[in-house]
């Protein structure tokens, strides 16, 4: 045995794995299908969700090229080793800006779900905050055990929306599904667009490849960590275009929701499937918003070497909670999350693909 | 930290996470709504003392008059007679609101002024929807839009077209059931023993009919004095406004043409007698020829398999060539009746309910997109096609007997 704790151990290729898929199944889950069937006619937004999948996993895999370079180093370390100092300290604050944005998302997006579903009359700012003081908690322990909770809730999550996706197969009709491929490659674009909104998170390979006991397994455990949301979003998308048909799918702000209700199971404590899906949903949001808010104070502290964590989460937990109040309603939430994920397009698909470029031209590699 | 600040803290937290509960509501104040009953308004007396009220409220043409059915817990438990304490004094499951207004919220809130518990719709099982209500122009939709809405409500309550007043259909008193919304619903669920009824249609499924360009049916409910009756069907057309009703027999046929017969009786008359067969299957195929435009061809191929439950008819039942006799009896019977419904759906009432546009949409997206708007507006293609159907029985079993009566004995 080592002496080392499970908390200081590295982390292995599948447990990255693990992190992407958690990180990428979010808010996304639950709204993709609506801006899928709008983009395409129906059952062929299955092919759109494979092609931003495949397009996510080269990104993905370039990020991890890239992070691999230099093992055990920070993004800020390598960026400033790549392209000076100065580039270096403006892209992690942008970097550092988009995942605490995304962390803002993540918890208003509780807030509004769980106002519209489960407590009618709690003010969003109440269900927001005790959210937030929640992600806070899990952030200011050790880095590797929060990891480990990955881990933990994956599993639940994907057998509970298993089962939810069981229960409404009696409702699946297949004049709903057909007609098969009857879209132009335009529409289906448009969709590998929408859908591609969903995919973000991913990203956390550049950050957390610094843990990882073999850096050079990246891709590997990136492929491992699309594979997982790809096939769970092509059977959400089948069921809720069976059950619906991609009319009504269009129509419905929340489908994933309105899948789990739908299922009714006769008698008892499990009638009412929602119920669970929203407690395993809340498990995955969680998850997510740990990771993006742990991310943001990784990249702070290795900046600000002096400045402690817990100062860190402090100061930065006000600012995060203002923002995620500033959208009035619906439409300015979803406006929110669009801009985010363009934001984080060129902050960190753009610039990191970049920064291998040149690190391949220049030849700089990082130290074992 | 600091232990300074550790009271304080705490004390902060817990005022603001212990001051209680916004959203407990005890299970005793809710009012769970199992039905809904919406009319069209009988006078106009509501609306004026309402104009009166507020003379420049804004106003719509339309008004509803909702009838909810809320469930008395207490009544539902067998033999606790109200002298118990508790507050159900009739010793009825069941109470029935009746409001008016020109919103369903409005009406739901309403209720909340009428009734110590206020409205609950997680377990809405029935809607009932007046035949007046659903012949008004976009009546029927505006009449859904706050169950499909509210995210509280849930789409899987089936959905009824009342013969008259829905009102009188979640009145009804029935004797075996203690509430007559669970009792409409538990009757909704016989189709496999009757091919008349149609099957249910959820608020979900009425969503998907309102989206799409379809017409559709919906089953149909009448009131009688201790029960209701349910067969036939309301027919809808594509801009969702009702248009007839089918009777039973018509439903039975469209039954057969869309294929969503799993069980009933099929009587046909052989040598002058009758014979029933008791169907326990159909397989259901459309064969489409669309080469011209202008008459499209149809072929609905029904393939039906059953039992003979009850025959009059002197023959042996045993033998090849009766049996033969009697598959063509019956299938001749499934075209009579297919065509009898396709008279009046296709001819008389000129809509596609069995859902022939959707088949094509299906199998021939290209040429679907080019005619969708022909369809059954416009051009009127489905209109000009035509339609035939060719029926198939298959006698597997002729029960426990094969003669209950010689030649000689009549």
């Amino acid at each position: 045995m080592s002496a080392q704790t499970l908390s200081e151990k590295m982390i292995s290729k599948n447990h990255m794995g693990i992190n992407i898929a958690s990180v990428t199944v979010g808010v996304g889950i639950l709204t993709f299908p609506r801006a899928l069937a709008k983009a395409t006619s129906g059952f062929d937004g299955l092919i759109s969700v494979v092609i931003s999948g495949l397009v996510a996993l080269l990104i993905g895999w370039l990020l991890a090229k890239l992070a691999a370079r230099f093992p055990r180093q920070t993004f800020f370390d390598y960026t400033a080793i790549i392209a000076s100092k100065p580039v270096a300290y403006a892209l992690t604050l942008l970097v550092c800006l988009y995942t605490m944005l995304f962390v803002s998302f993540e918890i208003r997006a509780i807030g509004n779900i769980a106002k519209q579903y489960l407590f009618y009359s709690t003010p969003v700012e109440m269900i927001t905050l005790s959210f937030l003081l929640i992600v806070q908690y899990a952030v200011a322990g050790s880095r590797i055990a929060m990891l480990r909770l990955n881990l933990l809730f994956l599993p639940v999550v994907l057998v509970v929306i298993f089962f939810v996706l069981v229960f409404t197969t009696q409702l699946l009709e297949i004049e709903n599904i057909r007609p098969y491929f009857s879209s132009s490659w335009k529409s289906l674009l448009e969709g590998s667009k929408a859908v591609g909104l969903s995919y973000s998170g991913f990203e956390i390979i550049l950050f957390y490849t610094m843990l990882m006991r073999n850096p050079e397994e990246g891709p590997k455990a990136m492929l491992l960590g699309l594979f997982i949301p790809v096939s769970l979003y092509v059977t959400i998308y089948i069921f809720v275009i069976g059950v619906f048909s991609a009319e009504v799918a269009k129509n419905l702000t929340y489908p994933t929701i309105d899948l789990a209700k739908e299922v009714e199971i006769p008698g008892g404590f499990f009638e009412r499937v929602e119920s669970m899906f929203f407690t395993i949903w809340i498990m995955t949001i969680f998850n997510t918003c740990v990771m993006w808010l742990d991310i943001t104070i990784l990249n702070l502290t290795s900046m600000f070497r002096k400045v402690k964590k817990m100062v860190w989460i402090l100061a930065l937990s006000p600012i995060i909670y203002f923002v995620a109040m500033l959208p009035q309603n619906l439409v300015d939430f979803f406006a929110f999350a669009d801009a985010i994920t363009y934001f984080g397009m060129i902050i960190v698909y753009l610039c990191p693909i970049c920064l291998l470029l040149i690190a391949i031209m220049r030849g700089v590699k990082g130290h074992e | 930290m600091n232990k300074r600040f550790a009271l304080p803290t705490i004390l902060v937290i817990v005022s603001a996470l212990l001051a209680g509960c916004w959203d407990q509501v005890q299970i005793e104040e809710r009012g769970f709504v199992v039905g809904i009953a919406i009319d069209a308004p009988r006078t106009k007396e509501v609306e004026k003392r309402a104009a009166k009220e507020a003379p420049r409220k804004p106003k719509v043409k339309q008004r509803f008059l909702v009838t909810h059915q809320l469930v008395i817990p207490g009544g539902l438990i067998a033999g606790s007679q109200g002298g118990g304490g508790g507050q159900n004094t009739t010793n009825e499951a069941f109470l029935n609101l009746t409001s008016e207004g020109d919103s369903l919220f409005e009406v739901s809130r309403e209720l909340a002024t009428r009734t110590s518990r206020a409205p609950f719709y997680q377990h809405l099982k029935v809607l009932v929807i007046s035949e007046e209500v659903a012949r008004t122009p976009n009546g029927f939709a505006n009449a859904m839009d706050f169950l499909l809405r509210d995210p509280d409500s849930r789409r899987s309550g089936k959905v009824f077209i009342a013969n008259g007043l829905a009102k009188s259909i979640i009145e009804v008193k029935p004797k075996t059931e203690k509430l007559p919304s669970l009792y409409i619903n538990s009757i909704g669920e016989n189709i496999e023993k009757n091919a008349r009824m149609l099957p249910e249609v959820r608020i979900g499924d009425i969503h998907e009919e309102l989206l799409n360009p379809f017409s559709f049916v919906i089953p149909r409910v009448r009131a009688e004095k201790n029960e209701i009756k349910m067969a036939g069907s309301a027919v809808f057309s594509l801009y969702n406004q009702m248009v007839g009703f089918l009777g039973e027999e018509e439903t039975e046929g469209l039954n057969f043409l869309t294929g969503s017969i799993d069980g009933g009786l099929l009587k046909a008359k052989v040598k002058g007698d009758l014979v029933v067969l008791n169907i326990q299957g159909t397989k259901h195929e459309i064969v489409q020829d669309l080469r011209d435009k202008q008459n499209f061809k149809f072929t609905i191929k029904i393939e039906c398999e059953g039992i003979l439950a009850e025959a009059y008819a002197l023959m042996d039942f045993l033998s090849k060539e009766e049996t033969k006799k009697l598959e063509r009896a019956f299938a001749k019977e499934i075209e009579r009746m297919c065509l009898d419904t396709l008279q009046k759906v296709h001819k008389e009432m000129k809509v596609d309910v069995i859902k022939l546009g959707s088949n094509i949409r299906q199998k021939e997206y290209s040429l679907w997109k080019q005619i969708q708007k022909d369809w059954e507006s416009g051009q009127r293609l489905y209109e000009k096609s035509t339609i035939k159907v060719e029926a198939k029985v298959y006698l597997r079993n002729v029960g426990s007997i094969n003669r209950s009566e010689l030649e000689e004995g009549r």
